[in-house]
């Protein structure tokens, strides 16, 4: 089989295992529960409680040290039945019984095959029919958004995908370093190096356990799950935020498809690391946030309204008939009757009306502060002062049906609001159980969200929840390696690290220094950056006075602009003029400006998004340029581009929603929403159309793994075809954690240095236990991070001849230093092919890449430790003079 | 009250029934006599192949000491510094022999010096002859231009550890002992056909099967070396060296320049086992080897049936029955199922009597159960001409005539056993009328001489190389070897001893016990090898004696030329790590990994190879 079909096969069933049990597994359990949410709304919910399972099931049994396939399996399924059973309250007894029942008619023969068989085959024909009819409804109201997301994740597919056909192996430096971890896991070792945010790892350890995929594969392939992941669940936060149906792919369009962004800040997707899987989970988070509020907000409104309904009763009493209180009492009375949130009712019915994935309606549309509704409701005929009792004993029957709806509606609202905090506390707790900088990330969008939504978060019970929910949501986060901390585990090194970076005691990542060169953050704009010098002036007059404010409010204005504007022109953006990161910056204001007025016109909740947002980016650019502010780097340019870059889509798809909810606000027919969502459909066409136009369309990334595909090719025929635990490979440091599971690594770097002669040369003995041992020699040797002069030659006597490095880590792979390894290792192979003719078999062979197999007798094993004339040289003077 | 009769029809009914039973069960029987043809040998109902156009070598090698250059022209030819007549000697003139290779012998390693184009192909060396002050570089030059050498003995200890030139020739970091005693012998898989074997006393049975020379040098081989047998050392020397590698040498092979040299540590070159410790080494060296091989499993039993009631005293307080009976009722029933267990073809040499002073006549009247239980069990009878002193070899042979003749029938006695101290009375028989039909004969193997050959151009001699009463560690050893150079054993049962029985050992109960044992244990690698009555072994023998064959290999093309092939020939294919793909003018069997059985039916016969292991199951998607 070709690699690429084996490499498709895999991918295709990591990505089902995984979205399996992420997401079809909690909508078998709470699908019922939750069939009045928006099937978006509904993916996300279940997405986040399938993850924040999987982690936690991971966590629990690790440290309890009994994580097992079985146990995992266990704990997976046995809860997923059950909760399925108690949640939809199914009789299982019955079902059992009638079940039964047919069988032992079935059995008896009063009950033929074929009448059995096409009973079942019926049900079945229902199921289909039923999905057939869901799916014909999707395609035929919302047509449009299928075939846009149809034509996303086609692009998605196109972009992240042939990198896993050009390159094999790992894209990323760090990924063997979390492959041990995760190996370690395999022997109930978690935190195997330190206390270090481990839910990504859970992951993949819980694919790799429970489905039996080989770690390294799912290494190799899962950077394709988080990089379509990553990006869907934006482009649905998005849908889930916009009012205009489609303004959302204009944003997760620009993001994913264009190339206004560096490199550096999706250069990383093509590999799998925690740092990118947890970026799933901050606009989860944010969405969750939005939600609550809204719910929150409707929930406080049906509240406020009994209070009203007594004034206006008291009201009532006290005057017989105040015809100019006569409209208030009209606006009351019908939203006494709508009265407990009927934007609710209204979501309801729209959920209830509209298929799923319309559901189409966007949050803040659905989540309409009741005012905004109750206006367009007609206004009921003010009884005459004769009826008023009759309609008070008219009025008190329905109340107690009313209170009963009420109190059962006032249950669902809260059921909402905590949903919604829950998921929260969910998505929150997996940015810091995967990777903390998400949780920054979350953290500064929680704090814009605070002064978005101030005028609900610091009501108090609500104050309560939510900072009661953050509390809750790190405690989950923080408990399992708190209690590995306690248990004597020292911190991982990396988390001194980033606290490092934050405290300013670390550098920047070498990834940082990497990034494209770009002009001091201020280079472009260097004249609105060089400090004015001001001359002594005489005492101002009040004129002056004020003027000398305006100067240096604009002054401030200009400093707060150029510190954002410099970590967007080196890291973040890539525009064709540079000008244009001004607008961007001045969109964020123009965004907070939108969600001001949309927010003074009544439409609270979808303002205060519009400002969260607007702050959140300009916080981001806060963070990014913490130093100039004189506040402490949370984390480093290049990092923070990669946040910074995914939250831009935001500016992109809330701006001109924001727009067109202010243009439409006052049409509120039904067809003035299509036009709005024709100017939405036309707005992301011109996008797309504007970046094809310009050349901006982003192409496949030609992504080179740090290993070579014929290395993979040879640990994948490897593990499969090999006994385990019976095979030994020598090679360069990628594979060394790769085949833990299945056989033994000897590095490259302590083979060579093992045999490493002089005098005492004829004592060194190499013994390999194993009966089989691949030797992996690169005749090109590849570039490990790291360009230098030579590259691309080939291993030749005048590398060999040069003396074996003598760095440590990592760094003895990289450059030249590589060169010289593989030089020596092919002429040690040609030595021992002369030694050994038959014993040495060539395994496979390329133009750049050679691997050789040698079968040894395990009651005799083979001294590796042969002389191939370099390694009894003497090096001494060479290494002084080096 | 009326009694129940049974109906006419009824009784018609079970009268035909038993009358159809009754000729079934005659039928089978009298058509087993009359139409089996058990009166005719069908394994000799061919004309053999005649040794006339046996293969001989071009030269015929120099006699021992000689000293003149060899007269092969195109090099490809095997050169012994040794002694001709030697035991080392004898054993690599067969090799040659068989493997269809030229031999040029020399009493000296001193004054040789190779000439371009007239390079041998292997050198083998008796340390007895060579003086290795004098001799080594001459050795080392020959190692140095690329020539395998193969040190059938190794010289003397002291001599090792004296010449550090030496031992690096020979592979050997240092001599650890003199001398050590080891607990058995490990001979590892891939060398012999048959695989792993540990030849250690790890039970009371194994104590008397325990024969292998356990002490030796003790040489501790280098880096670059790869060894094929080793001495098993005993707990407390294991724990001292602690690794197995440190164990001494039996036979190894160290990478010299481009040549290999490959040493023998031990006497093992001075008996048969040194043919298939040959062919293990010319497999060693090369990519692939193909030779031919004789492919016959032969199981002899002498002296039986015996048709006259001698000894029969000792019988009956034995077995409470005489001789003859004994022999139909015990010993052929037993017998049987160890034949069909194991495939195995019987040749069975019949013996009228033994003593032919007793005045105790054979009698015939047993022959013809004997013939038709041989012709069902696809065995075959041949004549026992081992005689007592009494009666002389002719004699003997005039007195079976006689008996033989009494009975009247056509059955052509091709094959013969003799006991290897009578085997020089044979020329009195030229003129004895009952031994006309005589095409091979079968006796113990002499050291001396060759193990099959022919004795005439009409007559092969196959030597008896087991006992399948007894299988030592010698005898197994050299049994691998065989099976690895020849494809070929043969196996004898000794039914003299079990009717004149010395001791309770040579009772029956106890030899069938034994020979069954055995039989299963022993032989059960070489299943593939075809098991075969002695005259069906002649010829294949003759077709292995007369052919000539040459093999080259392209890529992974290997072509098979053999000449004077009358019918089939047998072949045995081995490689290293690669199995046969296609094959054409033969068919292929697996014998074991890397391993095959070729039947050549064209001659010329083409083989493509593929890997057979390391094969990859998931190919770089260009391919």
């Amino acid at each position: 089989m070709p690699m690429n079909m084996l490499t498709l096969v895999q991918t295709v069933e990591v990505f089902s295992a995984y979205l399996f049990v992420s997401a079809w597994l909690p909508a078998f359990v709470f699908g019922k529960k939750l069939k009045e949410h928006r099937l978006i709304e509904r993916f996300v919910i279940y997405f986040m409680i399938g993850n924040f399972y999987i982690i936690n099931l991971v966590y629990l049994l690790q440290l309890l040290k009994i994580s097992y396939p079985v146990t995992l399996g266990l704990g997976t399924f046995v809860p997923a039945v059950l909760g399925r059973l108690v949640l939809n309250k199914t009789p299982v007894r019955q079902i059992v019984e009638d079940r039964l029942s047919d069988l032992k008619k079935v059995v008896r023969g009063s009950m033929g095959r074929r009448t059995a068989l096409f009973r079942i085959f019926r049900a079945a024909g229902r199921q289909v029919k039923a999905a057939g009819r869901f799916v014909g409804e999707l395609l035929v109201h919302h047509g449009i958004d299928c075939l846009l997301l149809a034509a996303f994740l086609g692009m998605l597919l196109c972009l992240h995908g042939i990198s896993l056909f050009t390159a094999y192996g790992y894209k990323a430096s760090d990924i063997p370093v979390h492959n041990f971890w995760i190996n370690a896991m395999g022997e109930n070792n978690i935190f195997v190096a330190g206390v270090y945010p481990h839910g990504f790892h859970c992951v993949i350890y819980y694919l790799h356990a429970l489905f039996g995929f080989a770690t390294f594969n799912v290494l190799r392939l899962f950077g394709f799950v988080e990089a379509i992941m990553v990006n869907v669940m934006l482009l649905l936060f998005l849908k889930l935020c916009c009012k205009s149906s489609y303004t959302a792919y204009a944003g997760a369009f620009l993001y994913a498809g264009s190339r206004y962004f560096a490199e550096a800040t999706y250069s990383r997707f093509y590999a799998a690391l925690p740092q990118e899987f947890g970026m799933i989970f901050i606009f989860p988070t944010v969405y969750f946030g939005f939600a609550y509020f809204e719910t929150k907000y409707r929930e406080l409104a049906g509240k406020e309204k009994p209070k009203k309904e007594r004034k206006r009763f008291r009201w009532k009493k006290g005057s017989q008939s105040p015809k100019t209180k006569t409209p208030h009492l009209a606006l009351e009375t019908a939203a006494q009757v709508e009265a407990p949130g009927e934007a609710e009712a209204a979501a309801a019915s729209l959920t209830e009306a509209a298929a799923p994935l319309e559901a189409a309606v966007p949050l803040a549309e659905v989540a309409a502060p009741p005012e905004e509704i109750t206006v367009s409701q007609p206004e009921p005929a003010v009884p005459p002062p004769e009826e008023a009792g009759k309609k008070r004993r008219l009025l008190r029957l329905p109340g107690r049906r009313n209170r009963r709806e009420k109190k059962a509606r006032a249950k669902r609202q809260w059921q909402k609001t905590y949903l919604y905090l829950a998921g929260f506390a969910m998505s929150f707790s997996m940015t810091l159980t995967v990777h903390f900088y998400g949780t920054m990330v979350a953290g500064i969008f929680c704090l814009a969200m605070a002064i978005g939504y101030g005028f609900l978060f610091l009501r108090k019970d609500c104050f309560r929840d939510v900072v009661l929910t953050c509390l809750l949501s790190v405690f989950i986060a923080v408990l399992p390696m708190a209690a590995a901390f306690a248990g004597g585990t020292p911190l991982q090194g990396s988390l001194g690290w980033g606290l490092g970076v934050i405290f300013g005691s670390q550098e920047e990542t070498a990834e940082a220094d990497a990034a494209p060169a770009a002009p001091a953050a201020g280079t472009a704009p260097a004249a609105e950056a060089a400090p004015v010098e001001k001359k002594p002036d005489p005492p101002p007059t009040i004129g002056e006075r004020l003027e000398d404010l305006i100067d240096e409010i604009e002054d401030l204005v200009d400093d707060f602009r150029t510190a954002i504007y410099r970590p967007l022109y080196a890291a973040v953006l890539r525009l064709p003029e540079s000008k244009i990161i001004n607008w961007v910056i001045a969109g964020f204001a123009v965004l907070i400006g939108a969600g001001i007025a949309l927010f003074l016109l009544r439409q609270r909740c979808y303002g205060a998004m519009l400002i969260s947002s607007g702050l959140y980016l300009f916080f981001m650019g806060i963070m990014m340029s913490a130093r100039s502010f004189g506040l402490p780097s949370l984390m480093d340019t290049n990092r923070g581009g990669i946040y910074y870059a995914y939250s831009l889509p935001l500016l992109a798809a809330f701006l001109p929603d924001g727009v067109l909810a202010l243009a439409f606000l006052p049409f509120r027919q039904k067809y003035w929403k299509w036009v709005r969502n024709l100017f939405s459909l036309a707005f992301v066409a011109l996008v797309v159309w504007h970046t094809w136009s310009i050349g901006q369309l982003r192409a496949p990334r030609d992504t080179r793994a740090q290993e070579m595909n014929e290395a993979i090719v040879c640990m994948e025929n490897i593990i499969e075809t090999e006994e385990d635990f019976t095979w030994t490979v020598v090679s360069a440091n990628d594979e060394l954690r790769m085949g833990t599971d299945y056989g033994y690594h000897y590095e490259t770097i302590t083979f060579l240095e093992d045999m490493e002669g002089g005098d005492n040369w004829s004592r060194i003995r190499i013994r390999i236990p194993t009966p089989v041992v691949y030797i992996f020699v690169e005749k090109i040797p590849l570039d490990y991070f790291e360009h230098y002069e030579g590259s691309g030659q080939s291993v030749s006597e005048e590398g060999a001849a040069r003396a074996l490095p003598r760095n440590s880590g990592i760094s003895m792979y990289q450059g030249e230093k590589r060169w010289i390894l593989m030089s020596r290792m092919y002429y040690w192979a040609q030595e021992f092919q002369r030694l050994y003719p038959n014993e040495l078999d060539v395994y496979l062979e390329t133009e750049q890449f050679i691997c050789y197999r040698i079968e040894q007798n395990m009651y005799r094993l083979y001294d590796f430790a042969i002389d191939y004339d370099y390694n009894t040289r003497d090096y001494t003077a060479a290494e002084e003079s080096a | 009250m009326k009694e129940r009769m049974i109906t006419h029809r009824k009784y018609f009914s079970i009268v035909t029934m038993m009358v159809v039973l009754l000729f079934m069960f005659m039928f089978t029987q009298v058509a087993k006599e009359n139409i089996s043809g058990y009166t005719i040998n069908a394994y000799a109902a061919e004309k053999p192949v005649s040794g006339g156009g046996r293969w001989m070598p071009r030269q015929g090698g120099s006699g021992p000491g000689t000293e003149g250059e060899p007269s092969v022209e195109d090099g490809g030819f095997i050169l012994l510094f040794g002694d001709k007549e030697s035991a080392v000697g004898n054993i690599v003139q067969q090799w040659c022999l068989y493997t269809k290779r030229e031999l040029v012998t020399r009493g000296s390693v001193a004054g040789y010096a190779p000439e371009s184009g007239k390079l041998p192909e292997m050198v083998l060396v008796d340390s007895a002859v060579v003086d290795y002050g004098r001799d080594l570089k001459t050795l080392t030059g020959l190692a140095d231009r690329g020539i395998h050498l193969v040190f059938c003995t190794l010289p003397d200890v002291s001599v090792i550890r004296a010449q550090r030139d030496l031992r690096k020739l020979l592979g050997i970091q240092y001599v650890r002992a003199d001398e050590v005693e080891v607990e058995g012998v490990h001979l590892f898989e891939d060398f012999f056909l048959g695989g792993s074997y540990m030849y250690i006393v790890a039970s009371e049975e194994d104590e008397k099967r325990q024969d292998l020379d356990l002490t030796m040098p003790w040489y501790v081989t280098l880096t670059g070396t790869k060894t094929y047998m080793v001495g098993m050392l005993n707990e407390v020397l294991r724990d001292e060296v602690a690794k197995n590698e440190y164990f001494p040498g039996i036979i190894w092979r160290n990478s010299y320049g481009e040549a290999m040299v490959f040493a023998v540590n031990g006497d093992y070159m001075s008996d048969l086992t040194g043919i298939g410790i040959l062919s293990a080494i010319v497999y060693e060296t090369k990519d692939y080897d193909i030779y031919p091989i004789i492919n016959a499993q032969n199981l002899v039993i002498t002296d039986y049936p015996n048709f006259s009631d001698e000894n029969t005293q000792v019988i009956e307080d034995v077995y409470s029955r005489t001789p003859r009976v004994v022999q139909q009722d015990i010993f052929w029933p037993t017998l049987l199922s160890v034949l069909r267990r194991g495939g195995w073809k019987l040749t069975s040499f019949i013996t009228p009597q033994y003593d032919y002073q007793d005045e105790i006549e054979p009698v015939a009247d047993n022959l013809v159960f004997y013939l038709q239980q041989f012709k069902e069990a696809g065995a075959e009878a041949g004549i026992s001409l081992r005689h007592g002193e009494e009666v002389s070899l002719p004699e003997k042979a005039r007195r079976d005539g006689e008996f033989y003749r009494s009975l009247d029938n056509d059955y052509i006695y091709s094959a013969a056993y003799i006991k290897t101290e009578e085997f020089s009375e044979l020329e009195g028989l030229a003129d004895v009328e009952f031994t006309e039909n005589l095409r091979t004969i079968t006796c113990e193997y002499d050291p001396e001489d060759h193990l099959v050959f022919y004795y005439s151009d009409g007559v092969t001699g196959q030597g008896i190389v087991s006992d399948a009463r007894l299988q030592t560690y010698t005898e197994n050893v050299r049994l691998r070897s065989l099976e690895t150079a020849l494809g070929y054993c043969n196996v004898k049962i000794d039914m003299h001893d079990v009717l004149w029985p010395e001791s309770d050992d040579t009772h029956w109960e106890r030899v069938y016990e034994s020979v069954a044992s055995n039989l299963d244990t022993w032989w059960k690698p070489f299943g593939s090898f075809t098991k075969t009555t002695l005259t069906q072994s002649d010829t294949r023998l003759r077709t292995f004696l007369n052919l000539d064959y040459a093999t080259g290999r392209e890529k992974d093309r290997v072509r098979l030329e053999v000449e004077g092939l009358e019918g089939e020939a047998w072949f045995l294919l081995r490689t290293h790590g690669e199995g046969v793909a296609e094959i054409t003018g033969a068919e292929c069997q697996e014998v074991e990994r890397d391993a095959y059985l070729l039947r050549v039916t064209e001659p010329q016969v083409e083989i493509q190879l593929e890997k057979n292991r390391g094969i990859l199951k998931y190919t770089m998607s260009r391919d």
